[in-house]
C-alpha cells in the first residue's frame, strides 16, 4: 500500500531524510517515532508530494508518488497535527467540502453518519468550526479520512494537545479504519500510543531509521528505553 | 529592563527589519521630490508675474514718453483705459506655498485688469491639462496627510498585538518589565524615528522652495512642523489602540487602513459632497447668458446709432469723436457691471459659505482639519485668494475712476498722471496671526492624540492583553 | 471540482462579517453617489440645454444689426451634460463648459466648475466610477488577502491539496467563488445604471453602457487575480495583506499624482497671458511672411484690379467684409498655430500619464471610462474644435452677406432674422463610440498587460501551491 525505497531528501547541506526503506501493507498501523527534526514530517511531506525526495522512491498503491502526485493524493487521507479547516462553516460543511474535493459525493444523510462514526456530538454537527475545541476538530479531521474511504492514511502528530480521553478515541477510531483494510502511517512524539495503537514502530534519528519493532513484541518501559538510547546514540 | 536597554533593542530590531528603513528613506525621497515639484509650479507662476509686471511697466513708460511727445493715443483716458493699457495685479507670494498647492493651480495668482468690467477679468484662468487637476498635486501636503499615516500603519499596526503573537509580551512580563513600560518604549522609539524624519523632511523641502528667511517664513515653518508631528502623532496613537484591542495584527492592520479610508479619503469626499449640496454655486451658463444680455442691452441703450463693432475696430468708427466714443464705452461698460456685479458677488458669497461649511465640518476628520491647516499655512486654502481677490475687485474701481474722471472732464492725460497711476497693494500675510488662527485645530487634535494614548495605556494595563480573548478552539 | 470550490469561497465570504460590513458601506456609498450624480446631472442638462436654447434665441431676436456688430456679439456653444457623465464626471469640472463664438477670435472654454467648488474638491469626487475603481477593489483585496496565505499559515491548505486537487483548480474556483461574491454587489449598480440610462436617453447609449460594464469586469477580474496571487506567494496572510494594501495605495493615489506632476514638469502649458501676448504678437506680425496690412493691401489692388476700378467705392462689393475676412484667415491660421501647440503640450503630458498606467491598471481603467462616458479631454476636445468649425462657417456667413449685399463705405448697412437664420445655431454632436475606443489604445495594451502579466504568474503561482521545497 505505501512503501518508501531508499528515500532520501537534501536540503542543500541538510540531509533531512537518508535513504528510508519502509513498507506499510493494507491493515497495518506503522508509527514513526522520533524528535524534532528526525525526517518525520519531511517523510510524510514526500508520500503527501508537497516535496521531492532527491533519490529513492515513494509509492502509495505501486503509484510512483514524483510521477503522479495527484492520483496518490486522491488514495490517501490526511491529518495534520491541528486540523484548522474553516472556522465559518459547520463541521458538517467542511466534511461535504472535502469529500467533493476527493471526487466524492455523499448524501447529507451518509455525511452525518460518518461524523457519528468519528464520534462528534450531534449537537455540533451545524455549528460553525470556529466554536470547536481541538478534539472535536481533530473528530471532524478523521471524519473527512472515513469519508474519503481513504485505503491509505498519513497522520502528523495527530495526539498532539488532545486530553487522554480524546487521545483513547482517536486510537480507537484507527483502529477501526485499519481493521476496514486502511495502510496507517503515523508520526508520533507519543511512545504509549503509539505502543497501544501500532502494529509496527520505528524509531528514526537524523533522517534515518534506526530502529523497528513491532509493537505486541516490545512493553511499554522497554520501548522507551529503545527510544532514549536511540536518541543518546552517537 | 533599564529604559535605553529597550529603546535600543528596539532600534537594532528596526534596523533588521529592512522595510522600515527602506520606508523611511523613500519618504526623505518623496518629500524631496514633492518640494522641487511644488517649487517649479510656484516658479513659474512667479515668473509669469513677474513677466506681466515688468511688461506693464515698460508700456507705461512708453505711454509716458509719448504724452510727453503730445501722443494722440497715449493723452486720450479712453483709448488707454479701454483699448491700450491693462495692469496686471498679483498676490503676495506666500513663504514656503510651493509645499502646499492646493488651490493654487486653479486659482489664478494674477489678473490683468482694464477698466472693462470686473466680470472681464475674474473669470480669467490658464488653460491646463485638466487630468492633472484631477489627479492632484504631488505635493508635501499630499505626503503628510495620505501617505504618512500609511506609513504609521505599516511601522505601529503591530505594536502590540504584534508581541503578543510571538509570545514575546509574556517573557518581557516574566522579566519584570511592565506591558505598558515595555509597549511604551516600542511605541516612542517608532514615533520618534518617523517624527525626526518628517521633520528633516519638511525642512529639506522647505529649503527647496529658497524662500526669504523672515519672521513670516519662520512661523510658516513652524507652523508646517507642528501640524504634521500632532498629525502623526494621532496617527501612532490611534495605531497603539487599535493594535491593543484586535484579535490578530490582520485585524489591527485591516481596521487601521479602514480608518484611513474613512478619515482621509471618505470624509473630506462626503464633505466636499454636502458643501456643495447645501451652498450650491450659482450658475456658471447662467452667468454667462445674463453678461450677453446685459451686454447686449446696454450696448442698445446707450448707442443705438453706435455698433458693438466699433469697439473693436476705433479705426472704423468713422466721424465719431473718440472722446464721445469712449464716453459711451464706458457708460456701456457701467450698465453692464450694475447688473453683473451683484450676481459676481454671489460667487463670492457663495465660495464664503462653502468655507464656512467647511470650517465647521472639518473637525469630524483628522485629514480634513490637516490638510486645511497646511493649506492655509502656504496661503492655498482659498481664503487668502479671497482676500486678494476682494483686494483686487477695490483696486479696480480706483483704477477705473482714475480714467473714467478724467474721460468726463475731458482732462488729457499728463506725464505726472503716469505717475500718479493708483497702485495695487496686495494683503500681506500675518504668519503669527497664521498660527494663532491654527491654534484651535492643533489643541484638538492634540487632546484626542493624548485621549487616545491615555485609552491605550489603560488598555495595555489589561490581562487580556497577553491571553486574549477566550477561544474554545484553542483547547 | 471548480464548483464545489467556488461554492465554499462563495458561502464563506457571504458569513464573513467584514464582507458583510463593508457591503453595506459600499452599497451607502453608492447610493448617495448615485442619488447626488443623478440628481446633479439632471440639473447640468437642464441647464444646459435651457442655456443653449436662450443663446439661440438671442441670436435669432436680435433684431436689425450690422453683419459684423453681429460677428461679434456672436454665438455661445455650451458643452451639453452627456448621460454617462452621472457615472462617470471625468475631468468635466475643471473644463470649461462655455465657449464664446465670436469674430476673430477663438476663445477656450470659460466658466470652470472647479473654480466655484470647496478647497476640499482636490480630495476626489464620490462619483460611481470612482467607488468601482477604488473603493471595490479595496473591499476585494480585503476579502481575497487570506484565501491562499491563510490556509498556507493555518495549514488547511496542506489538508486541501492532499485531497487530491491541483492548484490550478483551487486558484479557479477561490477566483470564481469570490468573483460571484464581488458581482452580487456590481450586477446591481450596473443594472441600476443601465435603467437610469435607458430611462434618460433610450437606446443611444446603450452600447457605450455595455463597454463600460465589460471594462469594469475586467478590471475587477485583474483585481482579484492579483489579490489571489499575492496571497499565493505571499509567506503569511499579514504580508500578504501590508504587499496589497500598499499596491492599492500607490496605484491609486501616488503614481497618478507623480504621473501628472511629471508631465507637467516635462511638457509645461503657456500660462493665459504668455498665450495671449504670443497670439497678439502673431496677428500682428501676419502669416505667410506677409503682414496683414499688406495682405489687405494686396487683395485691395487685385480687386480693383479685376473690377477695374480705382478706388473701394467704385467697387461692386464691400470691401470691409473682404478686410473681414482677410482678418478671419489670418487669425484662424494663428489661432490654429497655437491652440495646436497648446494641446501637443497637454498631449505630452497625457503620454506621461498613460506611460506611468503600466504601473497602475486603476489609471488605465480610468483613462478608458472617461473616454466612454464622454468626459474626457477627447471629448472636450472633440466638443471646442465642434464649435470653432462652426464659428468659422458661420463668419464666413456674416462676411459674405457684407461683401455682397453692401457697398465700401456702407456702415449703416443691416442685416435682419433672414441672415440669423442662415447663419444657423451652434449644435452639438456627440461622437461615435468608434471613435472614442480609438483613443482608448494605450490604457486597452496596458490592461491586456496586466492581463497577461497576472494571468502567468497565477499560473505559476498555483502551479506551485502544492509544493514545499
Amino acid at each position: 500500500m505505501l512503501e518508501a525505497i531508499g528515500l532520501t531528501k537534501n536540503y542543500g547541506e541538510v540531509r533531512a531524510l537518508r535513504s528510508l526503506d519502509l513498507q506499510v501493507k493494507s491493515g497495518e498501523i506503522y508509527c514513526l517515532l522520533g524528535a524534532n527534526g528526525a525526517g518525520k514530517t519531511t517523510a510524510l511531506n514526500i508520500f503527501l508530494g508537497f516535496v521531492l525526495a532527491t533519490s529513492g522512491i515513494a509509492r502509495i498503491d505501486n503509484i510512483n508518488v514524483s510521477q503522479d502526485p495527484i492520483a496518490t493524493r486522491k488514495r490517501i487521507a490526511y491529518i495534520p497535527e491541528t486540523v484548522t479547516l474553516y472556522g465559518a462553516l459547520s463541521g458538517l460543511e467542511n466534511l461535504d467540502y472535502f469529500s467533493k474535493l476527493s471526487g466524492i459525493k455523499h448524501s447529507a444523510e451518509s455525511l452525518r453518519r460518518v461524523l457519528a462514526q468519528a464520534g462528534l456530538a450531534v449537537e455540533a454537527y451545524d455549528r460553525p468550526l470556529q466554536g470547536y475545541s481541538k478534539g472535536m476538530r481533530q473528530k471532524v479531521g478523521i471524519a473527512i479520512a472515513i469519508a474519503r474511504d481513504a485505503k491509505v492514511l498519513l497522520l502528523d502528530e495527530p495526539t498532539s494537545g488532545l486530553d487522554p480521553k480524546a487521545s483513547n478515541e482517536f486510537s480507537q477510531l484507527i483502529l477501526a479504519m485499519a481493521e476496514r483494510g486502511s495502510a496507517i502511517l503515523m508520526a508520533t512524539h507519543d511512545l504509549f500510543r503509539a505502543r497501544e495503537t501500532g502494529s509496527r514502530i520505528g524509531i528514526m534519528r537524523d533522517g534515518s531509521l534506526r530502529k523497528e519493532f513491532v509493537a505486541g513484541e516490545i512493553g511499554h518501559r522497554d520501548l522507551e528505553n529503545e527510544y532514549l538510547e536511540t536518541m543518546q546514540e552517537g | 529592563m533599564r529604559s535605553a536597554d529597550i529603546l535600543l533593542s528596539e532600534l537594532t530590531l528596526l534596523r533588521r527589519e529592512q522595510i522600515v528603513p527602506w520606508v523611511l528613506v523613500g519618504l526623505l525621497l518623496a518629500t524631496i521630490f514633492a518640494g522641487f515639484s511644488g517649487r517649479m509650479i510656484i516658479d513659474e507662476q512667479r515668473a509669469g508675474a513677474l513677466g506681466a509686471r515688468d511688461e506693464a511697466r515698460v508700456l507705461i513708460d512708453s505711454l509716458k514718453q509719448q504724452a510727453a511727445a503730445g501722443s494722440e493715443t497715449a493723452c486720450s483716458p479712453g483709448a488707454v483705459a479701454y483699448s491700450v493699457l491693462s495692469m496686471p495685479v498679483s498676490k503676495t507670494a506666500t513663504p514656503l506655498e510651493g509645499l502646499a498647492i492646493g488651490q493654487g493651480d486653479l486659482l489664478p495668482d494674477t489678473y490683468r485688469l482694464s477698466a472693462r468690467g470686473a466680470h472681464t477679468f475674474l473669470g480669467q484662468t490658464d488653460p491646463e491639462n485638466s487630468l492633472r487637476l484631477v489627479s492632484g498635486n504631488f505635493d508635501v501636503a499630499f505626503l503628510v496627510v495620505w501617505v504618512l499615516p500609511l506609513l504609521v500603519i505599516g511601522c505601529l499596526f503591530d505594536v502590540v498585538i504584534g508581541e503578543r503573537e510571538r509570545g514575546v509580551l509574556s517573557l518581557a512580563l516574566l522579566a519584570g518589565v511592565s506591558a505598558g513600560r515595555f509597549i511604551w518604549h516600542k511605541w516612542w522609539t517608532r514615533f520618534l524615528l518617523l517624527a525626526a524624519v518628517t521633520t528633516v523632511s519638511i525642512v529639506l523641502a522647505a529649503w527647496i522652495q529658497d524662500p526669504a528667511w523672515t519672521a513670516t517664513t519662520a512661523y510658516v515653518l513652524a507652523g508646517w512642523i507642528l501640524t504634521s508631528i500632532i498629525y502623526l502623532a494621532l496617527w501612532c496613537a490611534l495605531a497603539l489602540v487599535v493594535s491593543t484591542g484586535a484579535g490578530s495584527s490582520e485585524a489591527a492592520a485591516t481596521r487601521l487602513a479602514g480608518a484611513w479610508l474613512v478619515f482621509v479619503i471618505l470624509f473630506p469626499a462626503v464633505t466636499n459632497l454636502i458643501a456643495g449640496t447645501v451652498m450650491p454655486p450659482p450658475s456658471r451658463v447662467e452667468l454667462t447668458a445674463t453678461l450677453r444680455e446685459a451686454s447686449e442691452q446696454a450696448d442698445k441703450a446707450i448707442a443705438a446709432e453706435r455698433d458693438r463693432w466699433f469697439f473693436d475696430h476705433p479705426d472704423l468708427q468713422g466721424d465719431m469723436n473718440r472722446r464721445a466714443y469712449y464716453l459711451s464705452v464706458a457708460r456701456s461698460e457701467a450698465g453692464i457691471e450694475k447688473i453683473m456685479a451683484p450676481l459676481l458677488e454671489e460667487f463670492a458669497q457663495n465660495a464664503r459659505d462653502q468655507q464656512r461649511v467647511i470650517e465647521i465640518m472639518k473637525y469630524l476628520s483628522p485629514g480634513t482639519l490637516t490638510f486645511r491647516s497646511l493649506t492655509s499655512l502656504s496661503g492655498s486654502d482659498g481664503r487668502q485668494h479671497a482676500h486678494f481677490r476682494d483686494a483686487v475687485v477695490a483696486y479696480h474701481r480706483d483704477w477705473r475712476e482714475f480714467f473714467v474722471t478724467r474721460l468726463e472732464t475731458d482732462a488729457p492725460l499728463t506725464v505726472e498722471d503716469y505717475d500718479r497711476l493708483p497702485t495695487f497693494v496686495a494683503p500681506q500675510i500675518d504668519g503669527r496671526q497664521l498660527i494663532l488662527s491654527l491654534s484651535v485645530p492643533l489643541l484638538l487634535m492634540l487632546a484626542l492624540t493624548c485621549l487616545l494614548c491615555l485609552l491605550g495605556s489603560r488598555k495595555l494595563r489589561s490581562t487580556h492583553l497577553i491571553v486574549g480573548t477566550y477561544s474554545p478552539g484553542r483547547g | 471540482m471548480i464548483i464545489d470550490i467556488a461554492t465554499k469561497e462563495f458561502r464563506q465570504t457571504m458569513r464573513d462579517g467584514r464582507f458583510r460590513l463593508a457591503a453595506v458601506l459600499f452599497i451607502m456609498l453608492t447610493a448617495v453617489a448615485f442619488v447626488t450624480a443623478a440628481l446633479r446631472y439632471q440639473s447640468l442638462s437642464a441647464e444646459r440645454t435651457r442655456a443653449q436654447k436662450e443663446v439661440a434665441s438671442q441670436w435669432m431676436e436680435q433684431g436689425e444689426k450690422n453683419p459684423h456688430s453681429a460677428a461679434h456679439y456672436g454665438q455661445y456653444a455650451f458643452r451639453p451634460a452627456l448621460p454617462l457623465a452621472f457615472f462617470d464626471s471625468g475631468v468635466q469640472a475643471f473644463e470649461g463648459v462655455s465657449i464664446w463664438l465670436e469674430a476673430h477670435k477663438r476663445n477656450y472654454a470659460a466658466g470652470r466648475p472647479a473654480d466655484d467648488m470647496s478647497p476640499l474638491a482636490r480630495f476626489g469626487e464620490i462619483s460611481i466610477a470612482y467607488i468601482l475603481q477604488v473603493l471595490l477593489p479595496l473591499i476585494l483585496l480585503l476579502i481575497a488577502y487570506p484565501s491562499f496565505a491563510a490556509e498556507r499559515e493555518s495549514g488547511t491548505l496542506r489538508q486541501v491539496m492532499a485531497s487530491g486537487v491541483t492548484g490550478g483548480q483551487l486558484f479557479l474556483g477561490k477566483f470564481v467563488g469570490l468573483s460571484a461574491s464581488v458581482l452580487l454587489l456590481m450586477l446591481p449598480i450596473i443594472g441600476i445604471c443601465f435603467l437610469v440610462l435607458g430611462s434618460t436617453s433610450g437606446a443611444t447609449w446603450l452600447a457605450h453602457a455595455v463597454f463600460l460594464s465589460v471594462l469594469y469586469l475586467w478590471f475587477m477580474a485583474l483585481m482579484l487575480g492579483l489579490a489571489l496571487l499575492v496571497s499565493a506567494v505571499a509567506s503569511t496572510a499579514r504580508v500578504a495583506l501590508l504587499i496589497l494594501l500598499v499596491i492599492w495605495a500607490l496605484g491609486n493615489f501616488v503614481v497618478p499624482r507623480i504621473a501628472a506632476d511629471m508631465g507637467r514638469l516635462a511638457s509645461p502649458t503657456p500660462s493665459a497671458d504668455a498665450l495671449l501676448r504670443a497670439i497678439e504678437d502673431d496677428l500682428a506680425a501676419g502669416i505667410d511672411g506677409e503682414t496683414p496690412a499688406a495682405k489687405i493691401e494686396k487683395r485691395r489692388r487685385q480687386l480693383h484690379a479685376l473690377y477695374k476700378v480705382s478706388s473701394d467705392a467704385e467697387l461692386p462689393i464691400n470691401i470691409q467684409g473682404v478686410i473681414f475676412g482677410i482678418q478671419d484667415e489670418i487669425s484662424d491660421v494663428v489661432y490654429d498655430r497655437h491652440f495646436s501647440a497648446l494641446e501637443a503640450a497637454i498631449d505630452r503630458q497625457v503620454d506621461i500619464f498613460e506611460t506611468a498606467s503600466i504601473l497602475s491598471p486603476r489609471m488605465a481603467v480610468m483613462l478608458v471610462s472617461q473616454e466612454i462616458s464622454g468626459t474626457s479631454i477627447g471629448h472636450q476636445r472633440q466638443f471646442a474644435d465642434g464649435a470653432e468649425g462652426f464659428r468659422r462657417e458661420l463668419m464666413k456667413t456674416l462676411n459674405r452677406d457684407i461683401t455682397l449685399n453692401s457697398r465700401s463705405g456702407d456702415n449703416a448697412y443691416r442685416s435682419s432674422a433672414a441672415l440669423w437664420r442662415e447663419a444657423g445655431e451652434y449644435r452639438f454632436f456627440p461622437e461615435r463610440l468608434g471613435a472614442s475606443i480609438a483613443r482608448c489604445g494605450a490604457p486597452l495594451t496596458v490592461l491586456v498587460l496586466w492581463s497577461f502579466l497576472i494571468g502567468a504568474l497565477a499560473w505559476v503561482a498555483a502551479r506551485h501551491l502544492g509544493k514545499l521545497g
